[in-house]
């Protein structure tokens, strides 16, 4: 089923469409879930909140970008909305509040390397963890984030120095990423001579 | 190796990984959406809800029946009773002669007989009548009733009164529907005479022959009229209770040799994949474009990751016990069926074929669909190959063993089914991409089923459980497709039935 078709399908309520419109982007947005969600399970209410939403403003949708970007930031946003109403997330973003959080080695999964560094951004205390997602994946800039968030831009680029320079150590550990010095070793074993 | 590699564009490694990432959201995520989006369409399982909850009424019901059905035969009873009491419209008293009924005792059968007297005034003459009930209740012969009545007529004879007497036998054979009744009148005899009478000539025992009333009384020329047009009316209303008596009775038979059974099959489902009948060349070939035909090995290119899931059916029986070990049986079935597939979903679609089979000339042909699942064994992601089906479950079971607690049945049935929902996801013939598309979804299959349980009595529920094996026979994909997938399942039947 095309793009357009679907779109025509969820504006008339037509659920084909909408399940056709579901297998299709529901495996990336339950994976946006899980980076900003605590466990599966509170990612895939945060995907079932997302997709009704996505439904009941299908019409808002005006075909200027691509379809999956404008559902990926409805989810995202309701990500955002769903940790805001939780007062933990609020004392998360705290700066000194993720300072005294080590990652144990045992921690860190090892399986397949997308889901490994995923798992690994999961390690993260929670306010780190969605500065980085809003930032380095979602393509936010640290004045949306602020404004996201309710925090000072400048708060939302140190957390995200933290965040950064805590996830590098995690997957240098992990030997996902190679530490600067081994890189140039690399880089001059393989170099052409 | 490439991408271990320590980058300084740190955010565009995080960003890419993220994005390669994928996750299948569970069942339950499409379902509750759909209940949010079609508040009036509820999913499926509202009927399963449906289902058990009918189950709930019918056993609460049927936990009530036996009040009803008592206060029914006692109401049977009391009809029976008030037929006895011939012309005592004008009852003011019913009084109980104990002794006498503890002397008059049917020696041909313990069963109990009663003797009852009933004070009628009529003229403001007493006029006290007996009457007998007698029923074999346990015995086979306990569709036989049998009503004596003795009727009282006073009349003044020179200043003094004197009872005359008539008796009116009523037999009821609820097995031929035939009414006999026997109608005698004795005069100037008192009751206490007619009672000791009775009860000397026979040796203090009252028999229920025919000749006994014969010789104790005799024909009353004044009240023969009288008893002769009663006993019209007392034929045509026991005529009419015969006839519902019967009819209950009919009604009372099928229902002890049918049961109502709800149950429900946790099981383990996989299925049998081969080419169709009709294919008698190979298109499972690792060919990126259209598949050559004519190479044999099945099973070499691409190999497919499938593994066995839990699958699960519910519904309820009626059984019928056509004689004492065999039970047939019809019902209503839900069955999901289900089994994973490890594949990749792709965020795009990719052009792919479909081995299809030509009705007309049966040739396979190819047919370029669009796919988003990727088939990969090394994937992390999982897809399900699900149907929804509803059955009609037709079959017998056969009583292995009998015990006084539990029984052992094994059986089966045939399972004409309708596929109303579900996600085939048919493998490409080039065996690199799986193709969902509820089109390719068979919508009329067959099932066949073997089971074994045990089926355990607790009062009036019996309470089963044992193995059961189901196969599908037809294909699970369009008959078009050439790839035919069978479903089976073995599982474990519980459930519990009651009889009506």
């Amino acid at each position: 089923m095309t793009e357009e078709l679907m779109i025509a399908g969820c504006l008339k309520n037509n659920a084909s469409a909408q399940e056709a419109l579901y297998n299709r982007f529901s495996p990336r947005m339950l994976s946006v879930c899980y980076r900003f969600a605590k466990n599966r399970e509170d990612a895939e209410d945060m995907l079932q909140e997302g997709f009704v939403k996505v439904y009941t403003q299908m019409f808002q949708y005006r075909n200027e970008g691509s379809l999956e970007g404008w559902i990926r930031r409805i989810v995202v946003h309701t990500c955002i909305n769903v940790l805001k109403k939780n007062k933990k997330f609020s004392d998360s973003l705290d700066i000194a509040y993720a300072n005294g959080l080590h990652i144990r080695e045992d921690m860190i999964p090892s399986i397949m390397q997308a889901k490994q560094v995923v798992e690994c951004i999961r390690l993260l205390p929670l306010g780190y963890r969605t500065v980085l997602n809003l930032y380095a994946i979602e393509g936010f800039s640290h004045k949306e984030i602020g404004m996201l968030l309710d925090i000072e831009e400048s708060t939302s680029r140190s957390q995200y120095t933290r965040a950064k320079s805590m996830l590098e150590e995690i997957l240098i550990r992990k030997k996902i990423i190679l530490k600067p010095k081994e890189k140039i070793i690399y880089q001059a074993a393989v170099a052409p001579r | 190796m490439e991408k271990r590699i320590y980058t300084n564009n740190f955010e565009r490694f995080i960003k890419e990984s993220a994005d390669d990432f994928k996750m299948i959201p569970s069942k339950r995520v499409w379902h509750s959406i759909y209940n949010d989006l079609h508040p009036s369409r509820k999913w499926p399982s509202v009927l399963m809800c449906l289902i058990l909850f009918t189950g709930v009424l019918f056993i609460g019901y049927e936990n009530t029946d036996p009040t009803t059905s008592l206060s029914s035969e006692k109401k049977t009873t009391q009809n029976n009773t008030i037929l006895a009491t011939l012309e005592n419209k004008n009852t003011q008293e019913v009084t109980s002669i104990n002794s006498s009924k503890e002397l008059i005792n049917n020696k041909n059968n313990n069963n109990p007989t009663t003797l009852s007297t009933s004070v009628a005034s009529s003229n403001k003459v007493s006029s006290p009548t007996y009457s007998r009930e007698e029923s074999n209740v346990n015995s086979k012969k306990a569709s036989i009733t049998s009503f004596y009545v003795v009727t009282t007529n006073p009349t003044q004879n020179s200043g003094a009164i004197t009872n005359k007497l008539s008796v009116t036998k009523a037999s009821i054979k609820q097995t031929d529907a035939s009414i006999t009744k026997i109608e005698a009148s004795s005069e100037n005899t008192t009751i206490d005479e007619f009672i000791t009478n009775e009860l000397k000539n026979n040796n203090g025992v009252v028999t229920t022959t025919k000749n006994m009333f014969q010789s104790v009384v005799t024909k009353s020329p004044q009240n023969e009229n009288k008893i002769r047009q009663q006993s019209k009316k007392d034929n045509l209303n026991l005529a009419v209770q015969e006839a519902s008596k019967q009819k209950n009775a009919k009604k009372k038979n099928w229902m002890k040799n049918a049961s109502m059974e709800f149950y429900a099959t946790p099981s383990i489902g996989y299925r049998t994949m081969s080419p169709g009948p009709q294919y008698d060349a190979n298109p499972f070939l690792a060919n990126t474009t259209i598949p050559t035909i004519g190479a044999t090995n099945f099973d070499a290119a691409n190999p497919m990751k499938h593994n066995a899931a839990l699958n699960i059916e519910t519904g309820f029986n009626i059984a019928y016990a056509t004689s004492k070990r065999v039970k047939l049986k019809a019902g209503l079935q839900l069955n999901l069926t289900n089994y994973g597939i490890t594949s990749n979903i792709t965020s795009h679609p990719s052009p792919t074929t479909l081995a299809t089979i030509n009705p007309t000339t049966q040739a396979v042909e190819y047919s370029s669909v669009a796919s988003y699942i990727a088939n990969n064994t090394n994937a992390i992601d999982k897809i399900h190959n699900t149907t929804y089906q509803l059955s009609i479950p037709l079959g017998g079971y056969y009583k292995v063993l009998d015990k006084a607690r539990f029984d052992l049945f094994v059986g089966g049935s045939v399972q004409p089914t309708y596929v109303f929902g579900g996600k085939p996801n048919v493998i490409s013939s080039d065996r690199k991409y799986y193709v969902n598309e509820s089109y390719l979804l068979r919508r009329f299959n067959m099932n066949t089923a073997a089971e074994a349980y045990i089926n355990y009595k607790v009062g009036d529920l019996n309470f089963l459980a044992g193995p059961q094996f189901r196969y599908q026979l037809f294909s699970t994909h369009n008959k078009n497709i050439a790839v035919s997938e069978k479903l089976y399942n073995i599982g474990f039947k519980v459930g519990v039935s009651k009889s009506f």
